[in-house]
């Protein structure tokens, strides 16, 4: 199936070389030699032809200031599954962006899968030097990805200063990724724009309470080169993929079932009894 | 000091043992009769038109210290003499002034012209040129001539001690070239070996070194203009080619740059120093000139050229082995990689400053805010990629996100150790329908005291899926009896 997709692409290819298309403004990036970011869920993989493009901007985006966990840890993943050791990440911030996003914590980041040692991190004083910055790193190449995040709708990273980023993105054939914190929709050069919102944990019999596997509610929003959808999905550390992730309908329950703390008579268990034996002494 | 036009003559003068003496004056004819050493009282007896200025020693050392490091042009070893002299070694240099007199006089002039008085003189050895500075007549001495030279110069030449020159011309010793002949035990069992030190320090027979102010570089490439240069573009261009100079000589030590100074001499003897670190020793000048565009391009609107710069200096400060892979393997892909990563590396904190471009350093602590700290790339060594542990399990319980100071919150929460059932942060309110924990992490008795708060953390989701790693600072009832939750992190 996805052979066909790929066929298919080329010659989709093909005939707007014929035709006589500026290639870039189409297919961002060539069909020789190029490498796909992948999600390892055929169902996206498919969607998007393979994968995203590597040499190409990206966004994303969350609707609030409190998503930026889920858009954080949503990259993390996905720049763990396709580039954790390619080499150095350079992860620039936009001073506005620094002050309630916290900081990347190692620990966290190794859980998900990326050597914090491969992040070079970069705090300009500006915004305007963020950017320049960002540029820098983009045309400079030899990173494994660049990440640029920003707070809201900044005014100057305007369409022409996305387009920039893009162009020399393409010339150095290293992801761009804009995170977006808390921003709304925006025309951009992206490539691809995606917005991140965090979802449930998966209802689990077993442990009702426990926490599970990290889930996001993605939605394609942007495609440039095909159709946009919305996927919920889960992220596997061990195996380093996203997986489609069932919707479930209120999984939680409100009523706190536990007590964990000793001294304390427990909620009756659901069978049986438990008899109280003799002291020992 | 040089002489004002229309103005009162300038004394400037001292609290020298309980009594204003002077300790300087202009050179006028209005001064006749005051001398350093006069009381106040007496020059204004003298003259009652005369300016008197008090000392002040630290606004002199500084101009001194200005001086120093202006007279970087002709020498990069200067250093202090006392607190009103310039040492100058420049063995080595005098041939690109054309010769010793040339220097003394370009020296001069140029000094005159700023409006300083200055005695000037050249020896052998810094003992004699300080004597011949002082009191000789004669300005450049011919090589190994400076015990004829010091002959007739006063004991006051040696740069001794007052009470020991006093002593001596007590006992008749007048000259310097009294003390020659002089059989040296009695005099070193009288006054010790000062005197003899001295005085052999002088002629050459004892080695004197001098401290430079600055630590000399590995190796420095300049450019002299006769018309100073304004034009940034220019300066720019001058940049390269002190770097294209020095990637010779570097390569023939098998070095590579790390870390190098700029000096621009401005025309006005104002001196402007540029520095740039590189985070992996450098040796190809284009991208040396880059580090020091970028540092241009950020000192641009704070700089302006003036009247001009006409010596730029290029010193690399401080070099080290380039290592033979960088040489042979350029065109490797993965070397090259992390060239190009370097480059960026040292662009990037040119520009922006070193704290600004940073990498994680971990440190060996349970407490998460200590576990790590963002330090300079450029002064991190490039060490072995940490070992990366292969994540064995599902379950994430350290958050992606932390708070470097954790956030205080409002909650509900069960009592005496459970976790929060409902709690607002940063004016939301999150109830909590998953929680995990505690994890306890007891606090650091041999930093914090022994009073501090042991934390457990709990890894809580809302009813909207976000996921928080909240903590309760301190122990119900054990530790404290109304303890405060935190929100320390965000997972995903």
């Amino acid at each position: 199936m996805r052979k066909h997709k790929a066929n298919l692409a080329a010659l989709k290819r093909a005939v707007s070389t014929l035709e006589g298309r500026n290639e870039h403004q189409f297919t961002p990036a060539r069909v020789e030699d190029e490498t796909r970011l992948q999600f390892g869920e055929h169902l996206l993989d498919d969607h998007l032809e393979g994968g995203l493009f590597s040499d190409c901007m990206h966004e994303v985006r969350c609707d609030y200031t409190r998503d930026i966990g889920a858009a954080t840890s949503f990259l993390c993943a996905f720049l763990s599954r396709n580039l954790a050791h390619s080499g150095k990440l350079v992860w620039i911030m936009d001073p506005a962006a620094q002050i309630d996003a916290g900081q990347l914590f190692p620990d966290g980041l190794l859980q998900v899968g990326l050597n914090p040692a491969d992040i070079i991190f970069v705090h300009p004083r500006d915004l305007k030097t963020a950017i320049w910055a960002t540029g820098e790193a983009a045309r400079e190449g030899g990173l494994a990805a660049i990440v640029f995040q920003v707070k809201g709708n900044p005014k100057i990273l305007d369409l022409a200063v996305s387009r920039k980023l893009m162009l020399r993105a393409q010339a150095s054939r290293t992801p761009l990724f804009l995170l977006r914190q808390g921003g709304g929709e925006e025309a951009s050069s992206a490539a691809t724009r995606w917005r991140v919102a965090p979802l449930s944990s998966e209802h689990d019999e077993t442990l009702k309470r426990g926490v599970g596997p990290m889930r996001h509610r993605l939605t394609l929003e942007r495609n440039r080169t095909g159709q946009t959808g919305n996927w919920p999905v889960s992220w596997h550390t061990t195996q380093r993929t996203f997986r489609h992730a069932a919707l479930q309908v209120s999984p939680a329950h409100h009523r706190i079932t536990v007590s964990p703390s000793p001294n304390r008579s427990d909620i009756p268990p659901s069978m049986g009894q438990v008899m109280a034996f003799e002291k020992a002494s | 000091m040089k002489k004002r036009p229309e103005a009162a003559p300038l004394v400037i003068f001292d609290t020298i043992q309980n009594a204003l003496r002077i300790t300087a004056h202009e050179k006028s004819p209005q001064l006749s009769g005051i001398h350093v050493g006069q009381s106040l009282s007496d020059a204004r007896a003298i003259n009652p038109k005369i300016e008197c200025i008090e000392q002040d020693g630290e606004a002199d050392r500084a101009l001194l210290l200005c001086l120093a490091r202006w007279c970087e042009r002709y020498t990069p070893l200067v250093s202090l003499s006392g607190d009103d002299g310039l040492f100058l070694d420049i063995t080595g240099c005098a041939h690109l002034f054309k010769g010793e007199a040339a220097l003394l006089e370009d020296l001069e002039k140029r000094l005159v012209s700023q409006g300083f008085d200055v005695q000037l003189a050249c020896a052998d050895t810094p003992g004699a040129a300080w004597a011949l500075c002082r009191y000789g007549q004669t300005r450049v001495a011919s090589p190994h001539q400076q015990a004829t030279l010091l002959e007739a110069l006063p004991l006051n030449g040696l740069r001794l001690p007052k009470t020991d020159v006093q002593g001596l011309s007590k006992l008749g010793f007048r000259t310097i070239g009294c003390l020659y002949g002089v059989p040296r035990a009695p005099l070193v069992a009288r006054f010790g070996t000062d005197i003899l030190f001295r005085l052999d320090q002088a002629l050459g027979e004892a080695d004197e070194v001098l401290s430079p102010l600055r630590p000399v570089a590995e190796l420095v490439s300049e450019k002299r203009f006769a018309d100073p240069i304004v034009d940034e573009e220019d300066i720019k261009r001058t940049i390269l080619l002190l770097c294209e100079n020095s990637v010779p000589n570097l390569e023939r030590r098998g070095l590579g740059m790390q870390a190098c100074e700029l000096t621009l001499f401005r025309a006005n003897g104002e001196i402007e120093t540029i520095t740039t670190e590189a985070s992996f020793p450098l040796r190809n000048a284009k991208r040396m000139a880059a580090l020091f565009d970028e540092r241009l391009a950020s000192l641009h609107d704070s700089w302006e050229a003036g009247f001009g710069f006409d010596i730029l200096r290029l010193s690399i400060v401080r070099a080290a082995p380039l290592k033979a892979d960088q040489q042979t393997l350029i065109a490797h892909e993965e070397t090259g990689k992390t060239e190009h990563n370097h480059h960026l590396i040292d662009r990037l904190s040119a520009r922006l400053g070193k704290e600004r471009v940073r990498v994680f350093s971990q440190c060996d602590t349970h407490i998460p805010e200590r576990r790590f700290a963002l330090q300079p790339a450029l002064d991190t060594t490039p060490s072995k990629p940490a070992s990366l542990k292969e994540t064995q399990s599902e379950i994430i319980t350290r958050p992606l996100i932390l708070f470097p100071r954790p956030e205080r919150v409002e909650a509900i929460a069960e009592v005496p150790e459970g976790p929060p059932l409902k709690f607002r942060w940063r004016k939301v309110s999150y109830d909590v329908v998953r929680a995990e924990g505690p994890e306890r992490i007891a606090c650091e008795w041999w930093k914090d005291g022994r009073a501090a708060y042991t934390r457990d953390y709990f890894r809580i989701e809302d009813r909207d899926g976000y996921r928080l790693w909240v903590f309760r600072h301190g122990l119900y009832e054990r530790e404290t009896p109304t303890p405060n939750w935190y929100v320390h992190g965000m997972f995903g």
